[in-house]
């Protein structure tokens, strides 16, 4: 089997250079100098960090990034034409005493809806807060900040799904209470319904006064009903919050033996959750204990995890050697509810790729054409093509970061 | 502040014995023998008279907390039909003080002296066998010699035998023996037989005591040596740790002890059993030859043979133990190290610098005497280095650092009879970096960067322990042939 990336893909998604600025709607921000009256290019900086991707209906690829050196959130968003616009999101807004430069985009999370529109979550560094925004298909952006700031410090680790009906549910986590909480808008609501989720799976003793819980989060909609797989720092466990009866509850997933209460180790981070075809959650993930990727299949004939990279290798001695493998996982299902976990080798600086069929992984590849990098998303579209956006590595001196999108095909399927 | 190399070679120097926070033999657990070949002689105790003088002197202390009234003597149940034992007083039970404890050593064996003395007790004379007149017996200043032994428990731990009852040697007090009733039909009661009664009294208190003896001296002469225990820096017992294996020779023929030279020398065979990790190679395990023990005189020497050290560093390395995955250990705050490399600018702010490692040969160490000491080199070869840090949420390889290295450092006696690496200094001899996510660190940097790390750790945890004292004891150092000779001045 051979992964192929598609060339098209590989040009820098320097979507950014094609402006597409718009005027701001309700404290849209867009800084005088890169989105003035005239419609100028905007300047933009550092992008690939936080990177999010989304893919409409119609197949337009929605991609959004932290701008690292103007501290902005920026998404660029291909038009039925062809085109891409680029458009400022978060990091600056006007009043009447003149405008603000904030630190917006870290954690950028983006969906999209029937209606064509694309929604933005991110973490307000300034002000502490859940940011929102909706860019619509006219390219209007309309923002607000959902959680925090007066409240508390909220609104990292977000991620944001739209159902069917144009419900908005966002996952993140409060910074100051180290938890995780899920913000929910109907259509035609004005606010966020802000509910905060306990971490507790079973575990004797819980809630622990040093409760540490909600990185990572990763949400998914299973019949419209909100999925968030986490990482427990507290012990080092990842876990699943589910709302049933209108009650939310935790299962342990991986990191402790939930019948002996062995701790296990310590597994969760990079948490990225998908479902297939059959709308089957499965989650990838880290393991920090043992620098390896594993995966808990949506077939749902097992809950134990599989170890799709040990990352091991034989070095010129003989020995078994290791790369640190799984870091910035993203994880999709094909059109034929084959896994596909992208993923950073940290040791080869390299992205590798592998994928699950039921239980069974294969063997994982290098994707040597591209830069290694952070912040894979990875996304389904229509057609059963994964379109790959994520921070790119260059290497040759300091290490410089741009935003890449790609399209990965796998040998005949 | 000192090198990245500096700190994986005092890592390694850290494993030589056993680099536990305690003496491994201060809970002590001796396993079922191994199968694989030990080293003969690894490490020989040699003791004089000052070792003698304290054993007594701690014998002494341990009968009296251990009998702190009297020892309970019971006559002794043997075949009521024989002779000597028909003829015999009757007697149950004496109470005997022990008054003081010794035990010397000659080209003879050992011996046991203790003084003591019998309270005053009933005989009855064989044929009053409704124990109707007895008479009392005692005596205050008995002094019973008894001849020893070493033996081995068949793990191999050294034990103490009796060789026979040994001699008491006494005058018995006999008290009047009114009382008596004077029925005309009993007939006149003989003398008893006090020499039968002597020799029952010496059979009855060997078997009281005896027992006691097989573990207090081999204590009481620190050669209750023999242990199985993990080598694992921070004494952490895994499944496969590496295990060392110090016993006396199990085969029949060996003399595993003699006299000679006024000096009790008795030789532990050592092993170290490791299990071949995947992050090594495979390869021999290196031949330690036998070489003759040095002739030493003093009160207490423990001689150590080189090879175990190396037998000791291979097992570790074999073992995988020097295979490091970013342990705490080899963590840095990488802001601290940003003037000396300045790419680490580039990290996420409060990033670690961690490590991992990955030796392809085992170390070697040598020893020499260096006029005040003894000093250790230690040769690293083919090591590689990973160095790892935090950017944008990962923790990435930063660089790659290919090594030689040599570690030269005094070894040292601390109190508790830790072993410390004393003014550790680095050479490295091979520096081949390659850059990762950042360019390489110069090699003068990182020299520079490990020295106050170097410092700190052989400030803080020893090498190895010698094996218990009976009593403190400055300890000395030398280099004999093929071994370490440690020398005990009590």
């Amino acid at each position: 089997m051979v992964t192929h990336v598609d060339p098209r893909a590989l040009a820098l998604a320097c979507l950014l250079a094609v402006a597409g600025c718009q005027e701001p709607e309700n404290h849209a921000p867009c800084p005088p100098e890169t989105c003035g009256p005239g419609g100028a290019t905007p300047q933009l900086g550092e992008l690939g960090q936080h990177a999010t991707l989304a893919i409409h209906s119609d197949g337009r690829i929605v991609v959004g990034s932290y701008d690292a050196t103007h501290g902005n959130l920026v998404a660029r968003q291909q038009t039925l034409d062809g085109l891409t616009t680029t458009h400022l999101i978060a990091g600056w807004s006007t009043s009447d005493t003149g405008s603000v430069a904030r630190d917006s985009g870290r954690w950028a999370s983006v969906a999209t809806d029937a209606q064509g529109g694309s929604h933005f979550a991110w973490y307000e560094v300034d002000r502490g807060a859940l940011g929102y925004a909706l860019l619509t298909p006219q390219g209007s952006v309309t923002s607000e900040l959902v959680d925090g700031e007066a409240e508390g410090n909220r609104g990292t680790h977000t991620s944001i799904q739209v159902d069917a009906q144009g419900r908005v549910f966002i996952a993140y986590r409060d910074e100051g209470s180290r938890s995780l909480r899920l913000a929910s808008r109907a259509p035609g609501e004005t606010s966020f319904t802000v509910e905060s989720i306990d971490s507790c799976a079973g575990e004797s003793g819980c809630p622990l006064e040093d409760e540490n819980y909600g990185e990572y989060a990763s949400l998914v909609l299973v019949a419209s009903e909100p999925r968030i797989a986490f990482y427990d720092r507290t012990r080092g466990d990842l876990k699943m919050a589910y709302k049933e009866n209108d009650s939310w509850h935790v299962l342990t997933l991986d990191g402790r033996d939930t019948e002996t209460g062995e701790d296990l180790d310590d597994v969760g981070r990079f948490a990225s959750a998908a479902i297939d075809t059959k709308q089957r959650l499965g989650v990838a993930y880290f393991n920090a204990t043992r620098g390896e990727l594993r995966y808990l299949s949506a077939d749902g004939t097992t809950s134990h995890p599989i170890v799709v990279d040990r990352g091991v290798y034989q070095d010129a001695h003989g020995a078994t050697r290791s790369h640190v493998v799984g870091q910035h996982v993203a994880l999709a299902y094909d059109a034929q509810d084959a896994a596909t976990l992208v993923y950073l080798d940290s040791g080869l600086l390299k992205l590798r790729q592998a994928r699950v069929y039921g239980q069974t992984p294969t063997t994982p590849e290098v994707l040597s054409a591209l830069p290694p990098g952070a912040f894979m998303d990875l996304e389904r579209d229509s057609t059963g093509g994964l379109h790959l956006a994520y921070g790119a590595w260059h290497l040759d001196g300091e290490p410089k970061t741009t935003l890449e999108t790609a399209t990965l095909t796998w040998g005949l399927d | 502040m000192m090198t990245l190399q500096t700190r994986w070679a005092m890592w390694m120097l850290v494993a030589l014995l056993c680099a536990c926070t305690a003496s491994p033999w201060e809970s002590s657990k001796l396993s079922d023998p191994h199968e694989q070949a030990p080293l003969s002689n690894g490490m020989v105790v040699s003791l004089g008279s000052g070792s003698f003088t304290i054993a007594s002197t701690l014998l002494d202390l341990a009968a009296t907390e251990r009998w702190p009234e009297a020892v309970k003597v019971i006559r002794a149940s043997g075949d009521p039909e024989s002779k000597s034992l028909s003829s015999s007083p009757v007697w149950d039970e004496a109470q005997v003080m022990v008054h003081q404890a010794g035990l010397s050593a000659s080209a003879v064996g050992l011996e046991l002296t203790m003084v003591v003395s019998l309270q005053p007790m009933s005989i009855f004379a064989p044929e009053d066998a409704e124990k109707t007149c007895p008479t009392h017996v005692a005596f205050d200043s008995g002094v019973w010699k008894l001849p020893i032994r070493l033996t081995r428990s068949k793990l191999g731990a050294v034990k103490a035998a009796a060789e026979s009852y040994g001699a008491l040697s006494t005058e018995l007090v006999v008290s009047d023996l009114g009382g008596c009733p004077e029925e005309e039909d009993v007939a006149p009661s003989a003398e008893p037989d006090y020499d039968l009664l002597h020799d029952d009294l010496t059979v009855a208190l060997a078997e009281a005591i005896a027992p006691w003896l097989s573990e207090e001296i081999p204590k009481a002469l620190g050669l209750n040596l023999a242990i199985t225990s993990p080598v694992s820096p921070g004494s952490k017992e895994s499944p496969k740790s590496v295990q060392i294996d110090i016993r006396t020779s199990l085969e029949d023929e060996v003399t595993w002890w003699h006299w000679s030279e006024d000096q009790l020398i008795v030789g532990f065979d050592m092993r170290v059993v490791s299990d071949l990790d995947a992050c090594v190679p495979d390869s021999p395990s290196p031949t330690i030859p036998a070489a003759p023990v040095p002739s030493t005189t003093g009160d207490r020497i423990w001689l150590l043979h080189t090879g175990t050290v190396n037998a000791t560093l291979d097992g570790v390395w074999r073992n995988g133990d020097l295979c490091l995955d970013r342990p705490d250990s080899l963590s840095w705050n990488a802001d601290l190290w940003r003037d000396h490399w300045p790419a680490l600018s580039a990290l996420d702010e409060g990033s670690e610098l961690r490590a991992r490692l990955w030796p392809s040969a085992a170390p070697s160490v040598t020893f020499e005497d260096s006029g005040t000491g003894v000093e250790a080199t230690l040769e690293a070869e083919a090591w590689t280095v990973e160095l790892y840090g935090l950017f944008q949420g990962a923790d990435v390889r930063l660089a790659t650092l290919e090594l030689d290295i040599t570690l030269s450092a005094q070894l040292e006696v601390g109190s508790e009879r830790a072993l410390w690496l004393v003014d550790p200094t680095l050479l490295i001899t091979r520096y081949e970096p390659a850059g990762g996510l950042l360019s390489p660190p110069g090699e003068d940097v990182a020299h520079d960067l490990v020295e106050g790390w170097l410092t700190a750790v052989s400030g803080s945890l020893p090498v190895a322990w010698l094996p218990p004292t009976p009593q403190p004891a400055d300890v000395s150092t030398k280099v004999d042939g093929s071994y370490l000779v440690f020398t005990a001045s009590q």
